[in-house]
């Protein structure tokens, strides 16, 4: 039996944890913010090494319950560490994007899945990707086939799945697969090991240049009955549930990498003309705002409320930050950016290219202003 | 419920009622009247707020802008005998320069005051000089805003004089939260104003909210006033002088935003004289110039975005 210490407040845990980097920034060198390497496979390394260290020492252990080796204390916590990370120079691990959209759903509807394997996944001994999006199922995502039948012992699961970030490094999928009838009822989300017989996992490289995602295809893999994530034909309810951590959490995660985004890149210029100032500070203001909205969706989340259609606005603030951070960056730097031949400008290249693609992934935002505009305002419906 | 949102709700109920009257205009001796220098003491940010929205929702005029900035810093002026001038389209300055003409508008019944305030600054040093009113050209302005009783005054310099402004910078960024919530209230009639109409009005046999790109527009204003309201209570928080520029930044461009595609959606209708929707444009265009954040984000962005400084808005 564990003795765990009372939560500390997100304060308190931002001082520890500043303290703690301050002490093993070196060891940690290759995980700084300005440290990236262009290719992603490479720059994962030491990313997954901090994030071992982080659990092992316990920062990321809070806001996650002891069924999966975490701390206990409210996710709120996590959005503390996350945050403080990049304020100290470092990148917050890539995987740690996707733990933060599949993990609070494996906890919220899988005790045995959140006991069996989601330690590992949060220790970065293994990386895990979600498989949603299929070749003909984007935006309307309920119309997905990859389907699952049920065997003696199980599920098998044949079809495609596309565009899952990590997918290259990834041990694990969480997808969603069609169990039942066509439409949201008949869906149900699995955890799938990658190395099981009939998957293969191909690399699809990004605009970026990097190897952002994935697609995975499935022929007969087998999946144990105890990896199913949620009530079977239930996964609909799971991966809406998911999507508002995505919205919130994830939202709250990039804040963090733009505002520290921004800070560079005033250092690195220099003085402004007018215009120019007042683009920066438009793009601060838009980032700001993403971080205000988005703290508020975490804590919301944290004490268990549902949120609803409403968190589609961090959706399209998120988007709309993106792109303005990144062009201002790319306008303020044109040269570096145009002809630049360090690995740093081909990182710079590489997340402006990615940045364009904040208002396609994980819903693209012309659905999130059809929510918005239906479930929020209350118009029409409009023809689908 | 808490006691503060029972206050807001009883608050918001009086702020109607008084907005509503006839003229919209909220002397000044009736919100001390109204009890606000215990409202202000209490929280300051629920009675700056609801009054601020309310006023902007319901087209009110009143000097809430200053009785906010004096709750901030009580030293500045005395509203009661002394109203504050303006600065308008300056350069993005909220005070004159000590050596310049001085071009800017009293507020409502402000104009009734027996001296006016006039904030110059020489270098980073605000001061404010006092003048009697009737020694300066001051006269009623119809402008862009015939409803929002503006008073323009002009003056030869009138150089620096007196100690300087003890809080003015607080003083400022609270006021701007005050036309930052009341450009959210016209923003919000606007949508209200939008929404209805695009439920309503058929074309092609459906109602032409159902269209995307109708939709999409006034999804975005929404979006936009979502962002203003989030940093506005992230500066309330803390009330440091660039977050609450900030929130009167974001509550400047969701006004514009809602500016352009409430009208659009409102076609025709929308475009006339007759119709509600141009005195709110009116009021935000006006509301829009005063206490201009640009200096103060130029500023933030060799200070506070450098030293990534935060308000922790995880703990609150």
């Amino acid at each position: 039996v564990t003795t765990v210490a009372p939560a500390p407040s997100p304060g308190e845990l931002r001082v520890q944890l500043h303290e703690w980097l301050a002490a093993h920034r070196e060891k940690f060198a290759d995980a700084g913010r300005h440290a990236e390497s262009p290719s992603l496979e490479e720059a994962i390394v030491p990313e997954l090494a901090l994030q071992r260290a982080l659990w092992d020492e316990g920062f990321t252990r809070w806001g996650w319950p002891a069924e999966c080796g975490g701390n206990g204390g409210s996710a709120v916590l996590r959005a503390a560490v996350y945050e403080q990370l990049v304020l100290d120079g470092f990148r917050i691990p890539h995987p740690m994007l996707t733990i933060e959209t599949l993990g609070p759903a494996v906890v919220a509807f899988s005790p045995e899945v959140t006991a069996s394997h989601l330690g590992p996944c949060l220790r970065g001994d293994e990386v895990w990707c979600q498989g949603f999006s299929e070749p003909e199922a984007g935006s309307d995502l309920a119309s997905l086939r990859c389907r699952a039948t049920a065997t003696d012992n199980g599920w098998a699961v044949s079809g495609q799945k596309l565009w899952s970030s990590l997918g290259t490094v990834s041990a694990r999928t969480a997808m969603l697969v069609r169990t039942g009838d066509a439409g949201h009822r008949g869906i149900t989300m699995l955890l799938v090991d990658l190395d099981a017989p009939g998957c293969e996992v191909r690399p699809i490289r990004a605009s970026s240049g990097r190897t952002e995602f994935a697609e995975l295809f499935f022929d007969d893999t087998p999946v144990a009955a105890d990896r199913v994530i949620g009530p079977v034909h239930g996964g609909w309810g799971v991966a809406m549930y998911l999507l508002q951590w995505e919205r919130g959490m994830f939202g709250w995660l990039r804040q963090a990498a733009l505002h520290a985004r921004l800070a560079d890149l005033l250092a690195a210029v220099g003085p402004l003309a007018d215009d120019d100032a007042d683009r920066v500070a438009e793009a601060w203001v838009r980032v700001s705002a993403l971080r205000a909205s988005t703290a508020r969706t975490v804590q919301r989340l944290a004490v268990g409320e549902n949120l609803g259609p409403e968190v589609s606005v961090d959706k399209v603030l998120l988007a709309t930050a993106e792109h303005e951070v990144h062009d201002c960056e790319r306008r303020l730097r044109p040269v570096d950016f145009a002809l630049g031949g360090s690995d740093a400008d081909e990182v710079f290249r590489a997340d402006w290219f990615y940045a364009r693609m904040a208002s396609i992934y994980g819903g693209a935002i012309e659905i999130q202003r059809t929510l918005i505009a239906e479930r929020v305002l209350g118009l029409p419906r409009s023809p689908r | 419920v808490s006691d503060s949102s029972f206050v807001a709700d009883a608050l918001r109920a009086t702020a109607v009622e008084l907005f509503t009257r006839n003229d919209r205009l909220v002397r000044l001796e009736t919100l001390i009247d109204l009890g606000w220098a215990e409202l202000a003491r209490d929280d300051l940010r629920v009675a700056v707020s609801v009054l601020a929205e309310e006023q902007g929702r319901q087209l009110g005029v009143s000097r809430l802008v200053e009785l906010a900035m004096c709750a901030a810093a009580p030293s500045l002026f005395d509203p009661a005998a002394e109203a504050l001038v303006f600065s308008i389209g300056s350069g993005g300055l909220v005070t004159f320069p000590n050596n310049a003409s001085i071009d800017g508008v009293v507020l409502a019944d402000g104009s009734e005051a027996a001296r006016f305030v006039i904030p110059t600054s020489a270098g980073a040093t605000v001061r404010l000089p006092r003048r009697a009113a009737s020694d300066l050209d001051a006269a009623p302005v119809t402008g862009i805003d015939p409803e929002a009783r503006i008073t323009r005054v002009r003056a030869a310099a009138v150089g620096g004089g007196g100690a300087p402004a003890e809080g003015w910078d607080h003083a400022v960024a609270i006021g701007s939260l005050a036309i930052a919530h009341e450009l959210l209230g016209v923003v919000d009639a606007m949508l209200e104003l939008a929404i209805g109409h695009v439920r309503e009005r058929h074309q092609f046999g459906v109602p032409i909210g159902s269209f995307q790109a109708v939709q999409h527009r006034l999804a975005d204003v929404r979006v936009d006033a979502s962002a203003a309201h989030a940093v506005c209570t992230t500066a309330w928080i803390e009330r440091d002088r660039y977050i609450c520029a900030a929130a009167r930044s974001a509550a400047g461009r969701a006004f514009e935003t809602a500016t352009r595609h409430c009208q659009q959606v409102l076609g025709a209708m929308g475009s006339t004289w007759e119709h509600r929707l141009h005195r709110y444009q009116r009021r935000g265009i006006l509301l829009n110039l005063l206490l201009d954040p640009a200096l103060t984000l130029r500023e933030a962005l060799s200070t506070v975005v450098i030293d990534q400084r935060r308000v922790e808005v995880l703990e609150t």
